[in-house]
């Protein structure tokens, strides 16, 4: 598990453009949990590294945008990396081939957004949607083979 | 009385404009009457150029589909203005957000969204604005569409990364030239270029016509900030909806600064503007750089990326649609003349 998460936090070093700084403080506890979901899925390792980035572009960008203000002398600093880690995202996912993910995730990120817009602070964590999009996959292939 | 940018491409703005509004209006997860639905929708009607959407339709034009439009090109089809439609939707959500980094409490000269639904919220409506984008192009599933995503992705990306050396550079009067090009490269001009690449490739373009064509709109989208930065030192502050020198108030070391920056008897006026000087030290410096020859210099380098503009699309010369790309060309070469 591990050298999951390493790998995880390199791939994401190698991926972010130098220009963006871009600080990945995430929070242990979350990469562990992506970690055991992808582990529980028989997820291969080359596949989970990529997965798990995916999902921590996606941490790291709701983070940025929570509770922003102009009293916050890093304002500026968190909206660029919310966003920029949002559009990674989507970059990073068409070079995996996982746009299967996004387009799965690609409403529940949506919902999420419009509860925050209007003011609704409950969100589902994100390796529950990980989880939800294996078991989707899983259930599909598995339909697949029986046909 | 001359024509608008969209009535000489021929291109019907009002389905444009319908397309665009529909993306929130047909949004089953968004309530109707919800401040949501109706800042986003009061953002959309408050008007813009539609430049991005235009280019994609005009971009549409130069592909193989056979459609069959009176120009005798592709003809701009759902799947285009959808298209279209998120181009513009991407724009205005990169809009909410750039008010709220620039303090700006004024968007088309009415209030920005954030003065009236907080800050925390407005930068939520962008996210859902970008989100809603990943979900409609998210519709188009095939490998062969996977262009689509670049509006989304690597455009998206390029203008944070624009973003960031705006704000790393930010009184940097050292800033090379280099440096400055590939800021605006990053910010302006790579989401003009992948909006007609784009829309090229939605009616099947040739690979080296799409090429030419993002070539184009990346020299046009150069043209265009240059003729920005220069608008900040010659326009009134009600040409532009913002006060003259805004760009070298808030530390931008835009071309014209930096053409003036290598005149020794300006230079020390310019290097010592911070970000709390007095309006006097401002004005100084404001008065130099518009005097010596920075602003010529400036629209020198304009001239030469329309040029470069017209010499990327020296191929599709005999296409029918060719007309469109030199209307697309005066109307940026034109306007500060």
């Amino acid at each position: 598990m591990t050298m999951l998460i390493e790998n995880t936090l390199q791939l994401l070093e190698s991926s972010c453009a130098p220009e963006a700084m871009a600080v990945l403080d995430l929070d242990p506890s979350e990469l562990k949990e992506t970690a055991s979901i992808l582990e529980d899925y028989g997820i291969p390792f080359s596949r989970s590294i990529k997965l798990m980035a995916l999902i921590a572009l996606l941490a790291l960008a709701r983070k940025r945008h929570e509770d922003v203000s102009f009293s916050d002398e890093q304002l500026t600093r968190k909206i660029l990396d919310g966003d920029y880690f949002q559009s990674l995202y989507v970059q990073l996912a068409m070079q995996f081939d996982e746009m299967g993910l996004v387009r799965y995730l690609a409403p529940r990120l949506k919902k999420y957004y419009i509860s925050q817009a209007m003011g609704k602070l409950s969100a589902e964590p994100l390796h529950d949607s990980l989880q939800a999009y294996l078991q989707a996959e899983q259930a599909a292939a598995r339909k697949e083979q029986a046909i | 009385m001359k024509p608008t940018l969209h009535e000489a491409l021929q291109i019907d703005i009002k389905r444009i404009n319908r397309e665009i509004e529909n993306i929130v209006k047909y949004d089953k997860d968004v309530p109707r009457t919800s401040v949501l639905s109706h800042s986003v929708l009061q953002l959309i009607r408050s008007g813009g150029k539609r430049l991005r959407p235009l280019l994609v339709i005009v971009g549409s034009r130069f592909g193989t589909a056979k459609t069959g439009s009176r120009f005798g090109t592709a003809k701009t089809g759902r799947r285009q203005l959808q298209l279209a439609a998120a181009a513009e939707f991407i724009h205005a959500a990169s809009l909410i957000h750039d008010d709220i980094i620039d303090r700006s409490d004024l968007r088309r000269g009415a209030p920005s969204l954030h003065t009236q639904t907080g800050v925390a919220e407005a930068v939520h409506i962008g996210n859902y604005m970008s989100a809603r984008v990943v979900e409609l192009l998210s519709d188009f599933t095939s490998d062969h569409d996977r262009f689509v995503h670049d509006l989304s992705s690597l455009a998206t990306a390029q203008l944070c990364i624009g973003e960031y050396e705006q704000l790393q550079h930010a009184f940097d009067y050292d800033l090379t030239l280099k440096q400055y090009l590939e800021k605006t490269r990053c910010k302006t001009a790579q989401l003009m270029a992948t909006c007609l690449r784009v829309g090229a490739l939605s009616t099947d373009a040739r690979p080296e016509v799409a090429d030419a064509l993002y070539r184009f709109g990346e020299s046009l989208g150069m043209a265009f900030q240059i003729e920005d930065d220069i608008l900040d030192f010659t326009a009134t502050a009600e040409m532009i909806g913002k006060p003259a020198g805004s760009d070298l108030r808030r530390g931008q070391v835009t071309l014209p600064v930096l053409y003036a920056l290598s005149d020794p008897v300006l230079a020390p006026r310019i290097r010592a503007i911070h970000a709390n000087s007095s309006e006097e030290e401002i004005e100084y410096a404001l008065q130099g750089i518009c005097v010596g020859d920075a602003l010529a210099r400036s629209q020198q380098m304009r001239m030469d990326y329309l040029q470069q503009a017209m010499q990327a699309i020296e191929l599709l010369r005999g296409h029918p649609a060719y007309g469109q790309l030199e209307v697309l060309h005066q109307y940026f070469g034109g306007k500060t003349a």
